[in-house]
């Protein structure tokens, strides 16, 4: 039993961040697509930085290794951005790579080892082919037994997870698509994202090229009856169609940390990390027979409230990992944000949508924000920081006051996952 | 001396004979494959192996119509999609297994969660791996 109290040795504050565009870029490489975050991140800090305050960085990032053909990324990372001989290391955990490098950042400052920390994470991914991408992706399973032996992809496994709780509560595909017209409807607002289109749009302009291109207009009743249409939604893995899956993306995002004491020479808007916590778990095989939730994700949470003195219906907007539209519903049950089963009816009840309860994914998310792996957890983390801090410009949540904002990263299927809650002093 | 861990080696052994070859936990009885050399349930190292018999029951499912390339090698595509799983043994351990549809009436709409399913093992035609692979049919 773990008795230890979790506490941060001193307060350990959010004053600058950023993301790059996310998309498929042919002409920048996971370089450029850092500067891009750094420059805007140091832009952001509303008293300015100077970049030689900067004492360490950590960077996220899944594997440059197979994408680019490049390892040992984060000493590249400190040269390129002017801060040689800093300290620089990669951090890896798969899709949760830079969740990772925000809490050793978090950590690093708060242990009183560094005042001034960067924090970021970078994947380019689009120069390897589709199918490339699929197998880089899938090296973060347990490749001798659920791909070697099973034929598993990423979105297999998630899809398997699907089917488990499709059949324990009885809900169907409409479930999923609903979260996907949610998250591209909130992509729209957001102009960095991959998809700023919404279903609708997408819809709108397929049916547009089709009549370019003297087909027969596609009749479509809405973006449910679209979405239904496997020539415009394919299968990838069943019940899970291509608007299911996270996008293929390059992208960086950037954090500056420093301490609690210090944050009010660099912002007015001082925003903190009240919870830092992560969790590993072995592949499905392990988890006792129930795929109907990740149990990383329940126990970092759990922490993450017991550390932060705060409940689930403390929080006032969330980012979670939605890599897949099922795992947006697994996510906001395994938080404690909706009892098990009924994560499925919140999108389709509009509880989560960016004017509703509990705004789940305002950034977009995953799914039409983008999700250049090792690069999704910096990012999640600065949309929170943004909202908190009144950041947002046009997505900016204005419905409700903003105190407390959660971010929960997962890496493969839960082998990893990690939960954060910042504050708006 | 060096010292023997049961591991990952087991499993293929057995596999080549055509046998489902786990850990159990001598302290807690948990059963676990493949088979490993410290009990995850209660961190003991006093394992020894175990052979299955196979039977169990599907607890995840899916059919891949975009497959990796391991399966594009064997002939999978958009057009000809397989069903693989999550089966729960009856004797305790959980695995990822393909299910093997081919020669028998079943395709995809028919595999749910809990269908029964019996293990065999399916030799490789191009002689690709040493050991067979383990696939699971509808009983």
């Amino acid at each position: 039993m773990r008795t230890q109290k979790r506490k941060l040795g001193r307060g350990v504050a959010i004053v600058g961040g950023a993301m790059s565009h996310f998309g498929r870029s042919s002409k920048k490489n996971s370089r450029d697509l850092m500067t891009e975050a750094y420059v805007e991140a140091l832009s952001s800090v509303e008293l300015g930085m100077d970049p030689t305050e900067i004492e360490a960085l950590y960077i996220g990032n899944f594997s440059s290794d197979l994408f680019e053909g490049q390892s040992h990324l984060g000493h590249l990372m400190a040269d390129w951005l002017g801060l040689a001989p800093k300290p620089a290391t990669r951090i890896e955990g798969a899709c949760a790579s830079s969740g990772l490098a925000f809490r050793q950042g978090v950590m690093a400052v708060a242990s009183g080892m560094h005042d001034v920390v960067l924090v970021g994470g970078v994947e380019k991914m689009s120069a390897a082919s589709t199918e490339g991408t699929q197998d880089y992706l899938a090296k973060a399973s347990d490749v001798p037994m659920e791909v070697d032996q099973a034929g598993f992809t990423f979105p297999a496994l998630y899809a398997a997870m699907s089917s488990a709780y499709m059949s324990r509560y009885g809900t169907d595909r409409k479930h999923l698509m609903a979260v996907a017209i949610k998250n591209h409807q909130n992509g729209v607002l957001n102009p960095k994202a991959q998809f700023n289109l919404s279903v609708l749009d997408i819809m709108g302009g397929r049916a547009a090229q089709a009549k370019r291109d003297g087909k027969a207009t596609p009749h479509w009743r809405d973006e449910y009856d679209f979405l239904q249409d496997t020539d415009a939604n394919p299968l990838v893995a069943s019940p899970l169609h291509l608007f299911d899956c996270a996008p293929i993306t390059d992208g960086a995002s950037c954090i500056l940390l420093t301490t609690e004491m210090a944050a009010r020479r660099y912002t007015e808007d001082v925003v903190t990390v009240i919870a830092s916590t992560q969790a590993s778990a072995g592949p499905m095989s392990t988890w006792g027979g129930d795929i109907t939730s990740i149990p990383s994700a329940r126990i970092a949470a759990r922490e993450a409230y017991e550390m932060a003195r705060v409940t689930p219906a403390d929080i006032d907007v969330v980012e979670v990992h939605d890599c897949f539209t099922s795992a947006e519903i697994l996510a906001i049950e395994d938080l404690g944000f909706f009892e098990p089963g009924k994560g499925a009816g919140a999108s389709v009840d509009g509880q989560t949508n960016r004017c509703g309860d509990l705004p789940v994914n305002v950034s977009g998310g995953l799914k039409a924000k983008g999700h250049p792996v090792g690069a999704t957890g910096v990012a999640q983390l600065q949309e929170i920081w943004r909202q908190l801090s009144g950041k947002a410009d046009e997505r900016q949540i204005t419905h409700k006051d903003l105190k407390l904002g959660l971010a929960h990263n997962v890496g493969g299927t839960g082998g990893t996952c990690t939960v954060h809650i910042l504050e708006r002093k | 001396m060096t010292v023997k861990f049961i591991g990952i080696t087991d499993y293929y052994e057995g596999l080549t004979k055509g046998k489902i070859v786990a850990s159990k936990c001598n302290k807690c009885d948990d059963v676990y494959l493949p088979p490993r050399p410290i009990c995850s349930t209660c961190q003991a190292r006093d394992m020894i192996l175990k052979e299955l018999r196979g039977e169990g029951r599907i607890i995840g499912h899916t059919t891949v119509a975009v497959p990796p390339s391991n399966m594009v090698d064997k002939g999978f595509s958009y057009d000809r999609r397989y069903v693989t799983a999550i089966v729960a043994l009856d004797q305790g351990a959980i695995i990822a297994a393909l299910i093997d549809m081919i020669g028998s009436e079943y395709d995809g709409e028919v595999i749910h969660v809990g269908m029964a399913v019996r293990a065999h093992f399916l030799v490789q035609p191009d002689r690709s791996q040493n050991e067979p692979v383990l696939v699971f049919r509808p009983m």
